[in-house]
């Protein structure tokens, strides 16, 4: 029974997205069928690399291939088929221990193809994106019920018709809109502004298509939505809170954090925001913010060890800048290149040195300090100010006071001296409330001062080989004329004629909302990464962003209203056999949270996170309270107190060598190098997280106190009545859902029997609640006060359960 | 048929799923730990292809591999000159001017101008019967010369700590690939489904130069990061229930977790579901068995001794004993940094004559306690013990301040010597060896690609395919290209 299912998985899972079976007379599809099989048996000796190249032979294009090995139309007359047929061990190709055979299936593919004239097709990625035609709605509309709201659903159901499945009913409202919330903002609906709750309740009352895209507007609109999606972005910036290597001392770049945050609320498109953040010292007049925009290039590494060379550092920085630039807007890995050819995409060793000499010319250098650096005023934070104030009047009183009491003269020098220091003091004060905060940036060097390039041979900075200027890449010329600088660069990226921005971003955003990216390698479209389950999609979605004014908030207005979208999560077997990791999408996805929403909505449904936004990282509490680095000394974890224990975890200070727990624990990436997507995973450390951690704790405790107090004034028939209403009122709050009769049972009797437990343990009780139990005499406390402890230390384990339940993990 | 969920069945059902993609992806001939791949189950398919080993290994597996790997990483670095490499010429030459040719055109980290050479500050001696020449601070490792294979001529390209030492644990010099002990629990999955399968343990007050960067999963999911055990606190982070909770409270919640997320299944069908159910009962076993293997109190008094251990410090000699605690509970992987051995002679924190002595006192019982330990329970075969820093010190006095008052040496990349025992190592047997004044390897160098793809292979791994592609790279430990050589030589 077993291995009749293996097989079925397997056949199936062939059909949807593997290479077609050769024995299927139709078309062979170069990109799709073909290029996998060179790209895996043949191209690491036989490709664009001149520098490996075997034999002379090249199988990347078909000028090379048809020099000698391939005949067009005749297979059996072409060298290629020979070679990799033949029973002679020396001369099969590839040899055993460069690369695995070829089967029997490739083989014939290859066959066919040769046969059919062996025709190359430029990479699909590299090639322009058309506008497809939206699929017909009539070819998938059958005697079911079929939900189609926009052009994402035609795309998704043709693909879901065309493999037997069918589509899935719509969530339930509340569920939708938790999804929603969670998805658009990193927060539950219930915490989010009466605005949005009305909308949302509009919704709930009358759930309409157009009451759901009114919530979706509206949570668009929420300061949530702006530090959310700043969480990707700093991932991509590889944004962290010290610099890195052995001394990773503290950086302040946090400016930036909030430009970022702002940026993401504000009206800026994606084209304006990214050309900010990779050149906006270069616009015509550039302002303070998109000077400090620039900053994002400047959460390299720096090293600061005694003894290390500044160049080898800078170098290593610079070349960072530019795999980041073209990983993240253009999906292209070019690291490879930084050593030698590209083996399989097509940037060579000397257009990856032509595109560094684009970011090698800026003024920082490795230096300890970071310099150039942007002196940024801030809206001063009252509380901050107040606390400087409190030290300022004081020394002023003391002033005030020395002079008055001081007037006899006796002992004049000193006096004099004292009060000179006492205004210096008063003085360094006041600088120091009213200092900026100086933001390393990224600033021109002037033209008679550029940096020369050099090819650096095998990648070593010190081995210098051909020198070489800006220059794009052969295989993505264009025909407009831009500075040939880093302004220059972000407009060849954002140009019409660019075939790669506009699917990346896309195809970001989609992963984001619906857990894999139509392309899953999100970091890479070139030929080594996973061909687009939709391609058509895929170009549909990126024309209408392109020439939609590249608008991040109609993208996403437009995944999230997508029939698919709202589609429910069940599942059920026979689905989830052809389709495990849902690629068709004939049901809603389910994602875990990432790192920061676990935490935030944990706080949220508690009523514990606050809302205040930007300014200096904060300390919430870690089990880890002091980290010792080597040469700099250490650092202890000055827990914050108040509500920035509670902000949302954008804001905690992130220090590369210890990120918090929570960052390392929940996949969040190690912010060394730019990362596009994080892969999940699902350990026993993330459930000691969410069961142990003091946050995850306060946070039970307080979910616990609204419980017990969510139905004040109400009166029950019995007990059994009002723990059931209150843990009611707990899910609801946390799932956004009615509490099924099986969770009340479950978690009414969790609570009785903690009840009894507790009752013969009240220190254990008032410790579990979080009580100062220095002081602590059972014998002194009120049956009424016990009785209340052990409701709350009973209601927090069960506050604790709900928090950990895969419902509210997941989204 | 019968709706009522079969949990077991479902399990057995997932399983099979995931070997079936794996078989999808590639004929995997050497297995990845079952329990890893199960954490993974959520990415999508590329992630899953991801994590292949690939299929036909080239290189023949050994007959008998290594189980486990205990790694005695010295930050900072220990002066070969001094413990493992005696050079009489050096000794001849003590304070006389370095020769130009040595030093024209080198950059060093802190020596500047024409430094003078430095005789071995203390002596040598032949330890057991094979006679091997080891520094007179080190007589308990020197007791088991006949189990250790030296090798004197590593050589490396970095000469700054942290790069160094990521050089040498993850292949890269620059932070964000994966550690050796990811490569190989990724390769290798775990043995004691109780326990991580790859730990951490820091001593010397301070974290490597590196930090945690050095045991980090890089661009591996994180299943296979390093977890840290910590002397202070909680051994592995949050593994203690807050306080006023109790085990069976723990216990019960856990049943109605597990019950809840079981009806959740049945609604989604989601295996991430299962798989989260799981980990939750691991998590609840670990409570028991992570703290139990902690505790070292437990050990006869004569162990403690033997160790130079004490229950409730945190000390190097702790952490050697508690690797040997790991290693028998079936932790494939124990990694040891201890901070302290950058011998410079600016100061008396690092001088030869005091902070070397120390750390030599600190360091060597408790390795040859170690080493006798492991060998007495018949496990040093299958456990490799590996004893280095992450780069070589000059043959030339360092003298920042212009003065010899303090005696130490600068960084050098160029040569130094790690050795290996157990693990299928030759016992007894000195590899490579550096020029007269021991500035540079002169016979059968080892590279630190060299070093990692025989340790691969030690562990039945091969180095040339186990592979993970990020970033469009086929990422290996030993990089990307295929000079890096399995040094047969110093295995048995």
């Amino acid at each position: 029974m077993f291995t009749g299912l293996i097989k079925r998985i397997v056949a199936i899972s062939c059909i949807c997205w593997s290479a077609h079976s050769a024995s299927a007379q139709e078309a062979i599809d170069f990109n799709q069928q073909i290029r996998p099989i060179l790209s895996k048996h043949c191209l690491a000796c036989h490709g664009s690399d001149e520098g490996d190249r075997q034999a002379g032979l090249r199988l990347d294009t078909h000028e090379g291939a048809t020099e000698a090995a391939i005949e067009p139309g005749d297979p059996d007359g072409s060298d290629l088929i020979d070679r990799i047929t033949t029973d002679d061990e020396d001369l099969r190709m590839p040899p055993a221990d460069h690369a695995s055979a070829l089967n029997d299936e490739e083989i014939e593919l290859l066959r066919q193809w040769i046969a059919d004239g062996a025709e190359y097709k430029v990479h699909w990625s590299f090639a322009p994106i058309e506008d497809p035609a939206i699929p017909n709605e009539e070819l998938f509309k059958s005697k079911e019920e079929i939900v189609v709201h926009n052009s994402i659903d035609k795309f998704i159901l043709e693909k879901v018709t065309q493999a037997d499945l069918s589509q899935s009913p719509p969530s339930k409202p509340s569920a939708l809109v938790r999804r929603a919330s969670l998805d658009l903002t990193g927060l539950p609906p219930s915490v989010h502004d009466d605005e949005v709750q009305t909308s949302i309740d509009s919704f709930l009352e009358d759930p309409t298509q157009t009451n759901y895209e009114v919530v979706v507007d509206q949570l668009l609109k929420t300061p949530g939505y702006a530090e959310h999606w700043a969480s990707m972005w700093l991932d991509v910036a590889r944004y962290a809170d010290t610099c890195g290597y052995a001394g990773d001392e503290t950086r302040e770049i946090w400016p930036w954090r909030d430009w970022l945050i702002r940026a993401i609320g504000s009206d800026k498109n994606y084209q304006e925001f990214s050309t900010e953040m990779l050149a906006g010292d270069l616009l015509p007049n550039a302002t303070l913010e998109q000077k400090l925009a620039t900053a994002f290039h400047r959460n390299t590494l720096s090293n600061n060890e005694g003894g290390t060379n500044d160049e080898e550092f800078r170098t290593i920085a610079v070349k960072d800048r530019l795999s980041t630039t073209l990983n993240a807007w253009m999906g292209l890995t070019v690291r490879c290149a930084e050593c030698h050819s590209h083996k399989y995409d097509p940037i060579s060793h000397v257009e990856y040195y032509q595109l560094l000499d684009f970011f090698n010319q800026t003024v920082d250098a490795d230096k300890n300090d970071d310099r150039p650096k942007l002196a940024v005023r801030l809206e001063a934070d009252p509380v901050e100010v107040a606390k400087w104030d409190l030290q300022i009047e004081k020394l002023k009183k003391e002033l005030v006071d020395h002079s008055v009491t001081d007037v006899d003269g006796s002992d004049a020098k000193d006096d004099k001296e004292e009060l000179e220091q006492l205004q210096r003091d008063i003085d360094a004060l006041i600088a120091k409330r009213d200092a900026p905060v100086r933001v390393p940036v990224m600033e021109e060097r002037t033209v008679d001062q550029r940096r020369e390039t050099f090819v650096n041979l095998r990648g070593n900075f010190q081995s210098k080989g051909e020198k070489v200027t800006a220059q794009f890449p052969e295989a993505f010329q264009t025909d407009n004329k831009f500075p040939m600088n880093r302004l220059g660069l972000a407009q060849w990226m954002f140009a019409d004629d660019n075939p790669l921005t506009a699917r990346v971003a896309v195809n970001r955003y989609w992963a984001r909302l619906m857990g894999i990216g139509l392309v899953e390698t999100e970091e890479d479209f070139g030929t080594q990464g996973t061909l687009p389950s939709h391609p058509e999609l895929l170009d549909h979605l990126a024309t209408e962003f392109r020439d939609g004014g590249w608008d991040v908030r109609a993208l996403l207005k437009k995944i999230a209203t997508s029939a698919t979208y709202q589609q429910s999560q069940n599942v059920d077997p026979q689905t989830l056999e052809v389709d495990p990791n849902n690629r068709l999408l004939a049901r809603g996805p389910r994602i875990r949270l990432t790192a920061e929403v676990v935490r935030d909505q944990a706080l949220a449904v508690s009523g514990l996170l606050s809302k205040k936004m930007f300014g200096k990282p904060v300390y919430p509490p870690s089990p880890v309270k002091r980290v010792v680095n080597a040469f700099t000394g250490g650092m202890t974890w000055q827990e914050s107190e108040g509500e920035d224990r509670y902000r949302r975890a954008i804001y905690t200070f992130l220090k590369r060598s210890s990120p918090h727990p929570l960052f390392e624990t929940f996949d969040m990436s190690s912010r060394d190098v730019c990362s596009m997507r994080r892969l999940r995973t699902n350990t026993p450390l993330q459930s000691f997280m969410t069961l142990n951690d003091i946050t995850f704790i306060e946070a039970a405790r307080a979910l616990a106190e609204k419980m017990l107090s969510s139905n004040d004034g109400e009166e029950f028939e019995n007990e059994e009545l009002l723990i059931a209403t209150q843990i009611n009122w707990g899910i609801r709050r946390a799932f956004y859902d009615d509490a099924d009769e099986n969770q009340t049972k479950v978690l009414s009797k969790l609570f009785r029997n903690n009840v009894a437990k507790f009752e013969t343990d009240i220190l254990g009780a008032a410790e579990l609640t979080g009580r100062d139990t220095k002081d602590f005499d059972v014998e002194k406390i009120s049956d009424e006060e016990k009785a209340t402890i052990v409701q709350h230390a009973s209601m927090t384990v069960v506050a604790n359960v709900i928090l950990n339940l895969d419902t509210f993990l997941n989204n | 048929m019968n709706d009522k969920l079969d949990l077991d069945n479902e399990k057995r059902i997932a399983a099979a799923r995931l070997q079936t993609r794996r078989h999808f992806f590639g004929n995997c001939s050497m297995g990845l730990g079952a329990v890893a791949l199960s954490q993974l189950v959520g990415n999508g398919q590329a992630a899953m292809a991801n994590t292949l080993v690939n299929d036909d290994l080239a290189t023949p597996k050994r007959e008998k591999p290594a189980k486990y790997v205990i790694y005695l990483h010295m930050a900072g670095s220990p002066p070969q000159h001094e413990l493992f490499d005696y050079k009489p010429e050096l000794e001849k030459r003590n304070l006389e001017m370095c020769p130009d040719e040595l030093i024209e055109g080198r950059t060093f980290a802190f020596i500047k101008g024409k430094p003078k050479l430095l005789g071995p500050v203390f002596p040598f001696k032949h330890y057991g019967e094979c006679g091997m020449e080891l520094g007179v601070k080190i007589p308990h490792i020197g007791s088991h010369a006949d189990d250790i294979c030296l090798v004197r001529s590593m050589f490396t390209d970095q000469f700054n700590h942290a790069p160094a030492q990521l050089a040498l644990h993850t292949g890269s010099p620059q932070f964000g690939a994966a550690t050796c002990g990811a490569w190989a629990t990724y390769g290798l999955g775990s043995e004691n489904e109780n326990l991580p399968s790859y730990m951490v343990m820091v001593s010397g007050g301070k974290l490597p130069s590196a930090g945690k960067n050095l045991w980090g999963n890089g661009f591996l999911p994180s299943v296979f990061q390093g977890v840290q055990c910590r002397s202070e606190g909680d051994p592995i982070l949050y593994v203690s229930n807050p306080k006023g909770m109790t085990r069976d409270m723990r216990r019960e919640s856990l049943d109605a977790i597990s019950e809840l997320n079981r009806r959740e299944y049945e609604m989604f069908r989601d295996p991430e579901t299962l798989t989260r159910i799981e980990q939750y009962e691991l998590a609840f076993r670990m409570q028991t068995s992570v703290p139990e293997v902690m505790d070292i109190s437990q050990e006869p008094a004569s162990v403690l001794e033997a160790y130079g251990a004490k229950p409730g410090e945190a000390s190097f000699a702790n952490n050697c004993l508690l690797a040997r605690r790991l290693v028998v509970q079936g932790v494939r992987f124990v990694q040891l940094f201890d901070w302290g051995w950058d011998i410079h002679g600016t100061a008396k924190h690092d001088d030869m004559h005091s902070q070397l002595v120390l750390k030599c006192n600190e360091a060597d019982k408790p390795i040859g306690a170690l080493l006798t330990d492991l060998k007495q329970r018949g496990m040093l075969d299958e456990t490799l013990v590996i004893f280095g820093g992450e780069f070589g010190r000059t043959p030339m006095v360092e003298a920042r301040n212009g003065t010899l008052d303090f005696l130490g040496r600068d960084h050098h990349p160029d040569c130094f010597s790690v050795w290996m025992a157990g693990g299928g190592f030759r016992g007894g047997h000195v590899h490579g060896a550096t020029d007269e004044l021991g500035y540079k390897v002169a016979e059968d160098g080892v590279s630190v690609r060299d070093f990692q793809a025989t340790v691969l292979h030690s562990l039945g791994l091969d180095p040339y395919r186990l592979s993970f592609l990020s970033q469009g790279l086929n990422q290996r430990l030993i990089g990307p290209a295929n000079s890096p050589r399995i040094v047969k030589e110093i295995l048995t």
